[in-house]
């Protein structure tokens, strides 16, 4: 697969960059064939899906499908998910003289509530057969109960040395030429996010082998398009007929969800240049429009309604 | 033989149609072009079809509701009917309600008016019906409104003096206008109050007000110039919509409203109406139904009234947008098997990128290969 983060994902947990620590642990679980369950928690791109899989194939080597499935909690969150497809999977006899087989459930801080109480008894009952691996962003959003059923690592964003080594060795192999002030521009934009460096040399790669630092920028706003902040600017602006078409396409567009938009939204108002008390009343709104549509209203007229918020309040002058 | 008086008395002739655009129809049957007729009920649709028929010596071929009108039977019976010439003159098709058509008739129907040799009356209630919308592109539209009530008065008058019913002028302006535009419904109220030869306002008294279903469009005129807060709560009750759908219609109007005051405390109200109404869905608790309904009715009634009223965009738009995101779904599931990520994960951090990747056409067509996609699918980044 040509897709660099796949291509240079580590396979081995020696291969892994940084988390040097939590890499000496889980060798050790290897080499013993025995571990409890795995809570991996940290920021995007620092290598958690990797050690995962890195695990599973050293366990397992060449037959690791047989004993290792990798469930996305956030395509597949229900409880039926956990009750189904997770419990058939646990309850059968590993293969191979295995000790145990493993689950990996990505994002398991999207599993709702209820889910998360169901994957406990489960963990719990086939805890003879099965190990379990959650990765998560933040662990907060995991329940106790789970938590403590789990050795706990935290991964933090890897430190510029370990991200500017490996993407030089990404570079030489892909026969790029790069400027050390590209590589630390990378390091700038990713703030130690792996995937975010290395899917963003790729797409800098596809227009010219030569890197430099412009290109590196260019590319990198062409790919966080701000069609937001011009909602937020149309908004203010008490342009709100615009605003809201302007926010409906992107969404349509880009396929955000209204969660997704209120993100941005929230984002953008906080690094926008306003007025203190103008800004905090922004920030409150939003956090009620979310609010709303957790609770289960309609996205696209809650965000049309947001954005009359924030028109009134920017004509106001506040 | 007796039959009912609105049968009975039903135009003979296009001259007794009134105020609605018969000659369109006239003109689109002589052009053998298919036409379809919406509007109310008791504006003369169906009477319009057989009045043309009747002045035009044509005959007439009627595919009616009471019919199991599915894929099949259309085929049979509309197929050989609309390919060949009429043996007694020339034909006319008329297709009543034909948004009530039955399963898998419609794609049917269409096919059949594409390649139709005779004339095809169709007739609706509502034009901005969803079933209709395909069949919208085949066909002259032709709106019927409401009829007034001085015309109904009128119609009613002559029906009195062949029926030798006695009824003073301001009694016969009451039965019309109690019809509310249904000129069906004044006859019956007519034959009904009538029988005996004579209607007094002793009779009138026991004429029932009849409740109508109404428009969207009016009941958003009766929502905009409601006098008060009450009558505003009670404007949307006769629309026949389900309260998300109009919460949709009301939304999309309420961005007519210029004050960016008055415009965030609306928006405010049907945001918060939309919460009551996913609360019961979420609860199964129906009362918040009634909070939900005060919230968008009586929450965005304006000092100013407003006449115009637009058509919700949404659906317009996501129904465009359809293939797009067809496409950057089947791309997602391609990328997730050989990706470790979720597809929100890959919609955010891969799709980006992606879009400049794919600049390049070798990686483009590799990215094809491998994902065994097809090349349209990947057009849309």
């Amino acid at each position: 697969m040509d897709i660099w983060t796949e291509k240079y994902r580590p396979k081995k947990l020696d291969e892994i960059y940084g988390q040097v620590s939590i890499v000496k642990r889980l060798k050790s679980f290897v080499k013993s064939k025995s571990m409890p369950h795995l809570l991996f928690s940290g920021p995007a791109g620092t290598g958690k899906s990797t050690c995962a899989l890195a695990i599973a194939r050293e366990l397992y080597g060449d037959e690791w499908g047989h004993n290792f499935i990798e469930l996305n909690a956030s395509d597949e969150r229900g409880i039926d998910v956990i009750r189904g497809k997770i419990k058939d999977f646990a309850r059968t006899m590993p293969i191979g003289g295995m000790p145990f087989k493993l689950i990996l459930l990505d994002e398991a801080d999207s599993l709702t509530k209820d889910a998360q109480h169901a994957l406990r008894r489960t963990m719990e009952k086939y805890a003879g057969t099965c190990r379990f691996i959650l990765d998560c962003n933040y662990s907060s959003k995991i329940i106790d109960p789970i938590q403590s059923r789990c050795a706990v690592f935290r991964f933090k964003p890897l430190e510029e040395g370990a991200v500017i080594e490996l993407l030089k060795e990404v570079s030489s192999k892909e026969g790029l030429k790069i400027s050390d002030e590209a590589l630390k521009a990378l390091y700038e934009i990713s703030r130690g996010d792996l995937r975010k460096a290395i899917n963003l040399l790729q797409a800098t790669a596809s227009i010219s082998k030569n890197v430099d630092v412009s290109l590196i920028y260019e590319v990198a706003s062409y790919a966080k398009p701000d069609e937001i902040t011009k909602v937020v600017k149309l908004a203010l602006d008490g342009n709100f007929e615009k605003a809201k078409n302007l926010m409906m396409d992107t969404m349509l567009k880009y396929g955000l969800s209204g969660i997704d938009a209120i993100k941005q939204l929230h984002s953008q108002v906080i690094k926008m240049d306003l007025p203190h008390a103008l800004k905090i009343k922004l920030i409150d709104k939003i956090g009620e429009y979310e609010f709303r549509i957790v609770e289960g209203a309609d996205e696209y007229l809650q965000i049309d309604a947001l954005i009359a918020q924030m028109c009134y309040l920017g004509s106001a002058g506040l | 033989m007796s039959l009912p008086w609105y049968d009975k008395h039903a135009p003979k002739s296009t001259s007794e149609i009134i105020g609605q655009g018969i000659q369109k129809v006239l003109k689109c049957v002589n052009e053998k072009k298919p036409c379809l007729i919406v509007g109310p009920p008791g504006t003369g649709k169906t009477a319009s079809a057989y009045a043309i028929a009747k002045e035009c010596g044509m005959q007439l071929i009627e595919l009616s509701v009471d019919e199991k009108r599915n894929a099949e039977y259309i085929n049979s019976v509309l197929r050989n009917t609309i390919l060949t010439r009429g043996f007694f003159g020339e034909k006319l098709v008329l297709i009543d309600d034909v948004d009530l058509l039955d399963r898998g008739g419609m794609p049917e129907l269409i096919k059949c008016v594409k390649m139709s040799k005779v004339a095809i009356i169709f007739t609706a209630k509502d034009k901005w019906d969803q079933k209709l919308r395909s069949l919208k592109n085949y066909c002259e539209i032709i709106e019927y409104r409401k009829l007034r009530a001085a015309w109904i008065a009128k119609i009613l008058r002559k029906i009195c003096s062949k029926e030798n019913v006695k009824v003073s002028d301001g009694l016969l302006y009451k039965i019309a206008a109690n019809a509310k535009g249904d000129a069906r419904a004044a006859i019956n109220d007519l034959e009904l109050l009538g029988k005996d030869g004579e209607i007094t306002d002793y009779e009138f008294e026991a004429l029932t007000y009849r409740e109508k279903p109404i428009s969207i469009f009016e009941g958003l005129s009766r929502l905009y110039n409601a006098k008060d807060f009450n009558e505003a709560l009670k404007a949307l009750d006769d629309v026949e919509m389900d309260i998300n759908e109009k919460l949709l219609w009301i939304s999309e109007n309420a961005s007519l409203v210029k004050d960016l005051k008055e415009l965030s405390e609306i928006y405010n109200y049907l945001s918060r109406a939309d919460v009551f109404i996913g609360r019961v869905l979420r609860w199964q608790h129906y009362r918040y139904w009634a909070y939900a309904n005060a919230l968008m009715t009586g929450g965005v009634k304006t000092k100013t009234p407003c006449y115009k009223f637009n058509s919700p965009k949404k659906i317009l738009k996501l129904w465009k947008t359809k293939s797009d995101r067809a496409s950057r779904n089947r791309v997602l599931e391609a990328l997730r098997t050989k990706i470790h990520a979720s597809k929100r994960k890959l919609m955010n951090e891969y799709l980006p990128y992606l879009k400049i990747m794919c600049k390049n056409n070798d990686f483009k067509n590799m990215l094809i290969n491998e994902l065994d996609l097809n090349p349209k699918d990947i057009d849309f980044l």
